[in-house]
């Protein structure tokens, strides 16, 4: 265990200190204050306008962090022939993986932390300039869907783990992972059109088939965009709060697992 | 007790190259072992095979009585790769810190022994800078003392004077010395001649994958005889050297 | 260790298929009004927008409402061309977010007086009635539209009853609902709302665009309670409003806030050349 934690914690510094988070945090902080200029433009919903640009702000400076780093740190331990420091300790090839990626996890809390304290300036700005009866803002909510965002992107840096521990290219894996978000953000939305079984549209079986094992095999994104919910103060059912949790640990595990499995028949010449 | 017995062969697929042929060897606990032979003998393939960085495709490899493939072996190991990289962005203290506490030490052990081991190897001025920022030799003392951090009874150093300047090796020379004092397993690969003259009890020479001579330094090279011409010999015999 | 690694991870594969139809069930209650009418041009926005729907919504909005401000500006007229653009985006803006109230607020004002949809507008109404259901102003608009202008006056009793049963509703609705059941003459309704929603409305610019309309509908009430005097008094229709002014039944014609000039139909119906919007010409600008 200490091996892996260990390695998580080196892993993070390796985040916080690539140059490339400045360039995303500088990028988060001016869309940040391009959202108070933006709110001007609205009547009464001025809030959920900074709470939409708030939290979409949170969740693409994520998703673009953990991208540009995440893809490359198994294939840079490889190519700069850094993973030797790594292996030569009592570290297990699955406690390797599980340290890279519990660094990915901790550079996700810190990140999201982070940004959803610099985000709650312009919403808690907006609710100052104008307060429409009718709007409902939670802050509880708001927080909670920043949760969620943290959420999706540990999951998706279990994708990046896992499809990293396939292929040694980093292209590679950044293409499958971008592919696997749009897919995730896509598929529940999908399945719905074939579920609802509208008039006019038809849709042959096997491209049935397709839509719903794409739906049960690629992580399901949107269960954790509630970004409606927090802009309108909506009510999130206590259920909700159990399933979609377990669906992400199951996910992320199962993906993690996997990745352990296949590192444990990797060679290091 | 200490041995490492290996017995392997491992062959690369494509080019059907056989790396090591059959080694076999017994190294004994507390005895500074020389591993020789000219570049691209399999030296550094025996050593990624004792540190499971990669498998023989026949044989076992044993270290303290317990397979090489399991990961709690690798606290008895303090090692050192050829041309060693590290996670430049980390410090030498942060390094250290990485290092032991992989082992499971203490922090407080960490820091101590980080103190004295940044003493001895001189680097205690840019300890907390970036690795990025060493000289090479600087790099490779940091890998020793990440080799040294956890006090291994076993030391595998791949070329541990490659590369140095006249100073480093004598350090590197000094430590070999001081830690066979201290009664510790150290194996080393080079193919300076004189160095393992002067350092090992024994040494074995490795020719295109095979071991073709074991000698026990001592005896064997008292009668006037020299390493060099030994080993020269070897190579002769084995009709030259793959490519 | 490969061994227990396989054990994890079957452990962990069949819980995932034990748990999934729990995730499917919770997702499919939290809070979403799906689309009753999920027509191709919208189901596609939604899809391209994947996570960042709300924001794209947000976006699309000022569009529109740049769009449309930038024709009041210029002082052009909206084609009908014009106005399906404005509906059929305002339909993408609400599906991509059914709980944004500007649009919907800014959709009915245009519609219905500027652009005379009233159908278009009820069904845009409709969603935010469906999706905010915890909002009484929007089944509030819609039973206002249907009464003022669709002349249905049962229609618009039941949408005013189905915002007084929600929080915060205007007090005077239920009574509202009454007079139309016993349909009241509209202008003196209409009247009546205006100035109830005045009470409850605090943005200064809304405020002066209601008290310009509530003016015209005052003038209008005036002039067609005149209008019935002289019904009442000589059995038939004025031929057109300066008779009222000459036989003395009105003090003078009043001047329409919106720039047009009141007329009397041949039934009798008081009408403005400007139908309570403002035309694009050399005339006052229209406030937000």
């Amino acid at each position: 265990m200490n091996g892996v934690l260990s390695l998580a914690s080196i892993t993070l510094k390796e985040g916080i200190r690539n140059r490339a988070i400045f360039g995303i945090f500088i990028m988060a902080l001016l869309m940040f204050a391009a959202s108070i200029i933006l709110t001007n433009l609205f009547m009464r919903d001025i809030i959920k306008v900074a709470a939409d640009l708030s939290l979409a702000t949170i969740s693409f400076s994520g998703l673009l962090m953990i991208i540009f780093i995440g893809t490359n740190l198994l294939s840079k331990d490889i190519d700069k022939r850094t993973i030797y420091m790594v292996i030569s300790r009592p570290i297990s090839r699955a406690e390797y993986v599980l340290g890279k990626f519990g660094g990915l996890c901790l550079l996700v809390l810190v990140t999201t932390i982070f940004l959803g304290i610099v985000s709650s300036v312009p919403v808690y700005a907006s609710s100052l300039i104008y307060h429409n009866p009718q709007t409902i803002f939670v802050w509880t909510t708001y927080i909670t869907a920043i949760v969620f965002i943290a959420m999706k992107l540990m999951l998706i840096s279990a994708v990046i783990i896992f499809f990293s521990s396939i292929t040694s290219t980093s292209f590679i894996s950044l293409i499958l992972t971008v592919a696997t978000y749009i897919i995730g953000s896509t598929n529940e939305t999908v399945k719905g059109i074939l579920d609802a079984k509208m008039e006019g549209v038809h849709i042959s079986p096997p491209i049935a088939a397709i839509i719903k094992t794409v739906y049960y095999v690629f992580p399901n994104l949107s269960a954790f965009d509630l970004k409606l919910q927090a802009a309108h103060g909506l009510p999130i059912p206590a259920e909700y709060f159990l399933w979609t949790p377990v669906y992400w640990l199951l996910y992320t595990g199962i993906l993690v697992t996997m990745a352990c499995l296949i590192m444990t028949r990797k060679e290091f010449p | 007790m200490d041995s490492l017995t290996k017995v392997f062969k491992k062959e690369f697929s494509k080019k059907k190259v056989v790396a090591l042929n059959s080694l076999t060897l017994d190294i004994q606990e507390g005895e500074v072992f020389g591993f020789l032979g000219p570049n691209g003998a399999g030296k550094s393939t025996t050593i990624k095979i004792l540190l499971n960085l990669i498998w023989p495709t026949s044989g076992t490899v044993s270290i303290d009585g317990k397979s090489a493939a399991h990961k709690s072996v690798h606290e008895l190991i303090g090692y050192l790769p050829e041309n060693p990289y590290f996670y430049d962005h980390l410090s030498a203290r942060e390094l250290l810190w990485f290092g032991g506490k992989s082992c499971n030490l203490q922090n407080t052990v960490i820091r101590d022994r980080t103190e004295k081991l940044m003493q001895d190897l001189d680097l205690t001025t840019a300890m907390n800078r970036p690795l990025r920022s060493y000289s090479k030799g600087m790099v490779q003392r940091a890998g020793l003392a990440l080799a040294l951090i956890h006090s291994p009874r076993i030391l595998i150093l791949d070329e541990p004077m490659s590369g140095l300047d006249p100073m480093g090796r004598r350090k590197v020379f000094d430590l070999i010395s001081s830690l066979k004092k201290e009664g510790k397993t150290v194996f080393f690969s080079s193919h300076i001649l004189h160095d393992i003259e002067r350092l090992c009890d024994r040494a074995a020479i490795l020719i295109n994958g095979g071991l073709k001579r074991l000698i026990t330094v001592r005896q064997d090279l008292q009668p006037g005889l020299t390493l060099e011409d030994v080993f020269l010999d070897e190579v002769a015999k084995s009709g030259g050297i793959r490519e | 260790m490969k061994l227990k690694l396989y054990t994890v991870l079957i452990c962990l594969l069949a819980l995932f298929i034990a748990f999934f139809p729990y995730f499917e069930q919770a997702r499919k209650n939290v809070r979403q009004v799906e689309l009753q009418e999920l027509t191709l041009p919208p189901f596609v926005s939604r899809f391209l927008a994947l996570e960042f729907r709300s924001v794209a919504s947000d976006f699309l909005f000022t569009r529109v409402i740049q769009y449309y401000g930038g024709k009041v500006q210029s002082r052009e007229m909206l084609t009908g061309a014009d106005w399906s653009w404005l509906y059929s985006n305002l339909q993408v803006v609400t599906d991509l977010d059914p709980y944004f109230e500007d649009a919907y607020y800014f959709g009915n004002a245009v519609l219905t007086w500027n652009g005379r949809l009233y159908i278009q507008a009820n069904r845009l109404l409709q969603k935010g009635t469906d999706a905010r259901d915890w909002d009484w102003q929007f089944p509030f608009y819609i039973g206002f539209n249907k009464f003022y202008f669709l002349n249905d006056n049962q229609g618009g009793a039941d949408y005013f009853l189905m915002a007084s049963k929600r929080p915060g509703a205007s007090p005077f609705l239920p009574s509202l609902a009454a007079r139309l059941y016993k349909n009241e003459g509209k202008t003196a309704l209409a009247v009546s709302v205006l100035a109830g929603i005045l009470e409850s409305e605090r943005d200064p610019k809304t405020r002066q665009s209601f008290e310009i309309r509530l003016e015209a509908l005052k003038k209008i009430l005036a002039l067609e309670q005149a209008v019935d005097r002289y019904k009442k008094m000589t059995g038939r229709t004025p031929r057109d409003l300066k008779v009222l002014v000459e036989r003395g039944f009105v003090k003078e014609i009043p001047t329409d806030p919106y720039g047009g000039r009141f007329y009397v139909d041949k039934n009798g119906s008081i009408m403005t050349t400007s139908n309570l919007a403002y035309r694009p010409g050399p005339q006052r600008q229209m406030q937000k």
